[in-house]
């Protein structure tokens, strides 16, 4: 299943299973487009340009060698400290593979800062 | 015209129940029996909780409550009477059987009101794409002179709102069968006779953090249909009152204390969101909570928290002792701003000042003001849900429907006057929902990380789908997020603008309200509701279809408007109603005379006359030809000729052409 983004995005690696190999495609980016594998060292951690392009999770299978479709794939998104506004492809094969996409539009994900603040109390028994 | 909620019985001809029977009880689908329903006041299924609106106004713009078992109020429309350009009457209901009203007695009654009759002033159309079309429509299809709504027996409801944490609750929102869309109700009120579960849900989401920026309070409020209780229910009298005089203004009696009391919310004393509203008394209320907790802190040297600011904290490293020096100027300032609070300020120029004396203090030259930046972000918080706490606090009660349903505050002078807000639909189960309240929430935490803050608030409410075409209820249970501010505290139109942006960027995809800040181009609501020309077939293409017969294809374009074009609620396709040539068949060097109509399009559309070979060779090209015309061709080659009247239309930089041929066969 692909999944449509918009803009720039940081596509990070968070985890992948070794056995099978796991990968994903990249289309109709400006400058990303192509199959990455996700064993790769260090871990893929790419930024994606484009006006609307697709991310696709794939898997070579036991026996196989080529690339297929992961399926299914679930989507999340949310904001997460310290990074901001994520949506988080997981793929189901076993432990599978988890790609991060992480949104580089500061007019939707502004610049995170640091807590300049201690507001806490020592616990209390 | 008849009221809805009236007390009275279907034997006076003035009330709606009188109508109904006169028009019903003699009906032979009823065998002349008056159906007993029909009798004695009765109610709106649904109302968005702001008053202050037309009726048109609200369902002409898909405003809606909370009610998800049911669709937004533009769905209880069964007939809508349109006014449109160039004076045609149209009277439209959607396709049923059998129909709603009878044609002869429907005419009769219309030409009685001096409606003209002629087949040119006034049409009947049962159709039921149009009426989804015209149902909403931001005004660009005309005047809409009346419409028929449906109505139900009147009725009660019981209304719960309890606070809660929005981490804590946020992930029941995709489960419907979760206890925000399937509880029953409290025992109490079930032995008094309500019945079912919630069919209402709304949640309120406090922005400004608490427990070190990790929660976030929200108000969950839930409403159960109740019988009603005797011939005074609870918030008749408080939201009708005593008839006064007929008014001509409004064509409609005056009741004593309809759109001019506090909203009703279970007792004669306004609530305490209308008291904030009123004036900034609530206000000096809280700060006084809010003193007294921090006198309590720095007195005890940090040893004494009392609840709300323990809510503020996490534990760790005892850090917000160090801001008790801080502490002690903030309280000096905060008495001051409880001295001269008078019941004159403004609830949110108070809170301006607060913001303005807490957050944007005089650098320290030692700390270089670190401290006491962190000391008045922590009380901003603190003041921030004490007020919110105090607004959404635990609350139930119960009244007649709109006493209920009509949350909108008459004597407010200033939140809703000087509130600025967009609203925003999400598919309830679309993980994009979510994720747009936690945005807001991390915008609002960066603005604090960095000394600033607002105020503002997310209402989230639900509903079923609508059939109106440009509807934003689009989903099984849709979810609006109401997203305010208070202008007069700064930065909140930032917020606003942020929400916005967030709507309209293609990753969230949010539907906007067409009765709210709406910051639509043509590209977005091709986007969200598609039309076949832009390769999108959606509802969009129908809409505009129906416009386009309504108004001749944009020559009638009377109610066009600078936010219809920017939006693209527009015809944008143009269109030749009729070619013809004398000759089918010519010989060389005769003189074929082309005719040709073509007005029934936008102003600005252009018309050419091409004529083609057989091959396609284009072998003359007449351009900027009027959109009534003739033309005259010589005949100078032997084979077919195609003689192709071309009209073009350009809107928002896009070029679309609208063809018709006629051909001519060229013989020896």
């Amino acid at each position: 299943m692909t999944e449509i983004f918009y803009g720039p995005w940081r596509l990070i690696v968070r985890q992948a299973d070794p056995f099978p190999k796991f990968g994903f495609r990249v289309s109709g980016s400006d400058n990303a487009n192509g199959i990455y594998e996700a064993d790769s060292s260090p871990p893929w951690d790419l930024m994606v340009q484009g006006a609307e392009w697709t991310v696709e999770l794939l898997f070579i299978p036991v026996n196989g060698n080529a690339w297929q479709a992961s399926e299914p794939v679930k989507r999340t998104m949310g904001t997460v400290d310290p990074q901001g506004l994520t949506v988080t492809l997981d793929s189901h094969w076993h432990h599978g593979m988890t790609l991060d996409c992480i949104s580089q539009d500061p007019t939707i994900n502004p610049p995170m800062r640091p807590n300049p603040y201690d507001f806490t109390i020592l616990a209390r028994g | 015209m008849p009221k809805l909620d009236q007390p009275v019985d279907a034997d006076d001809p003035d009330t709606l129940a009188g109508v109904l029977k006169k028009t019903w009880s003699l009906d032979p689908r009823h065998d002349g029996r008056q159906t007993p329903e029909f009798g004695g006041p009765h109610a709106f299924n649904t109302l968005g909780s702001a008053g202050g609106q037309t009726v048109v106004g609200a369902l002409n713009t898909v405003t809606h409550g909370g009610d998800f078992d049911r669709p937004p109020i533009a769905d209880s429309v069964l007939a809508i009477h349109l006014v449109a350009d160039g004076g045609k009457h149209y009277w439209i209901e959607p396709e049923m059987t059998p129909t709603l009203t009878d044609d002869s007695s429907l005419t009769q009654a219309l030409s009685d009101l001096g409606v003209p009759m002629g087949a040119a002033d006034f049409e009947i159309v049962r159709d039921s794409k149009l009426f989804n079309a015209v149902l909403v429509s931001a005004g660009r299809f005309g005047v809409i002179y009346s419409v028929i709504l449906e109505a139900r027996p009147q009725y009660q409801l019981y209304e719960q709102r309890r606070l809660f944490e929005w981490q804590d609750i946020k992930d029941q929102i995709k489960n419907h069968n979760s206890d925000l869309y399937d509880e029953p109700g409290p025992l109490l009120a079930v032995l008094s006779g309500l019945t079912g579960n919630n069919h209402f849900l709304q949640i309120v989401v406090c922005l400004t953090q608490h427990a070190f920026f990790s929660k976030n309070l929200a108000g969950v409020t839930k409403r159960w249909t109740f019988p009603i209780s005797g011939p005074n229910p609870p918030g008749r009298w408080e939201r009708v009152g005593r008839k006064l005089n007929f008014d001509p203004l409004i064509q409609a009696d005056r009741f004593e204390n309809a759109g001019n009391q506090h909203s009703y919310a279970g007792d004669p004393h306004p609530s305490l969101l209308d008291i904030a509203c009123s004036h900034a008394d609530f206000l000096g209320g809280v700060i006084q909570g809010v003193i007294h907790e921090i006198e309590e802190f720095v007195d005890s040297h940090g040893q004494l928290i009392g609840p709300a600011l323990l809510a503020m904290v996490a534990t760790g490293n005892a850090g917000l002792a160090l801001l008790i020096p801080e502490f002690l100027a903030i309280l000096a300032i905060l008495r001051e701003i409880v001295h001269h609070l008078t019941p004159a300020n403004r609830f949110a120029e108070t809170m301006n000042a607060i913001k303005d004396q807490l957050l944007n203090p005089t650098p320290d030259p030692v700390t270089h003001g670190a401290n006491r930046r962190a000391a008045g972000v922590f009380v901003w918080q603190l003041i921030c849900y004490k007020a919110f706490a105090s607004q959404q606090s635990d609350n139930t009660y119960e009244a007649i429907s709109y006493a209920v349903m009509d949350q909108h505050d008459y004597k407010d002078i200033t939140c809703n006057i000087n509130v600025d807000s967009v609203e925003v639909f999400f598919d309830s189960v679309d993980d994009r929902l979510i994720a747009y309240i936690d945005s807001l929430i991390n915008y609002e935490k960066q603005l604090e990380y960095g000394g600033r803050a607002t105020v503002g608030y997310a209402a989230i409410r639900f509903t079923q789908p609508t059939r109106a075409l440009l509807g934003m209820q689009k989903w099984p249970i849709t979810a609006a997020v109401e997203v305010s501010c208070l202008k007069d505290v700064s930065g909140g139109e930032n917020l606003v603008t942020y929400a916005t942006t967030l709507a309209l960027n293609p990753n969230f995809n949010g539907f906007l309200h067409w009765g709210q800040r709406n910051d639509y181009k043509v590209a977005d609501v091709q986007r969200r509701y598609g039309d076949v020309l832009n390769g999108m077939p959606g509802d969009l293409g129908d809409w505009r279809a129906a416009l386009s017969r309504i108004t001749d294809n944009g020559l009638f374009d009377g109610f066009s408007s600078d936010f219809t074009r920017r939006t693209g609620l527009e015809v944008v396709q143009p269109k030749v109603n009729w070619v013809t040539v004398d000759l089918p068949e010519a010989t060389l060097g005769q003189t074929v005379t082309i005719n040709w109509e073509a007005r029934s399009n936008p102003p600005g559309t252009r018309a050419a006359l091409s004529v083609t070979a057989a091959d396609g060779t284009e072998l003359r090209l007449f351009d900027n030809l009027p959109l009534l015309g003739s033309q005259t061709y010589q005949i100078e080659q032997h084979g077919v000729h195609h003689f192709t009247i071309r009209t073009s239309y350009i809107f928002n930089g896009e070029k679309r052409v609208g063809s018709m041929t006629k051909d001519v066969n060229v013989v020896p």
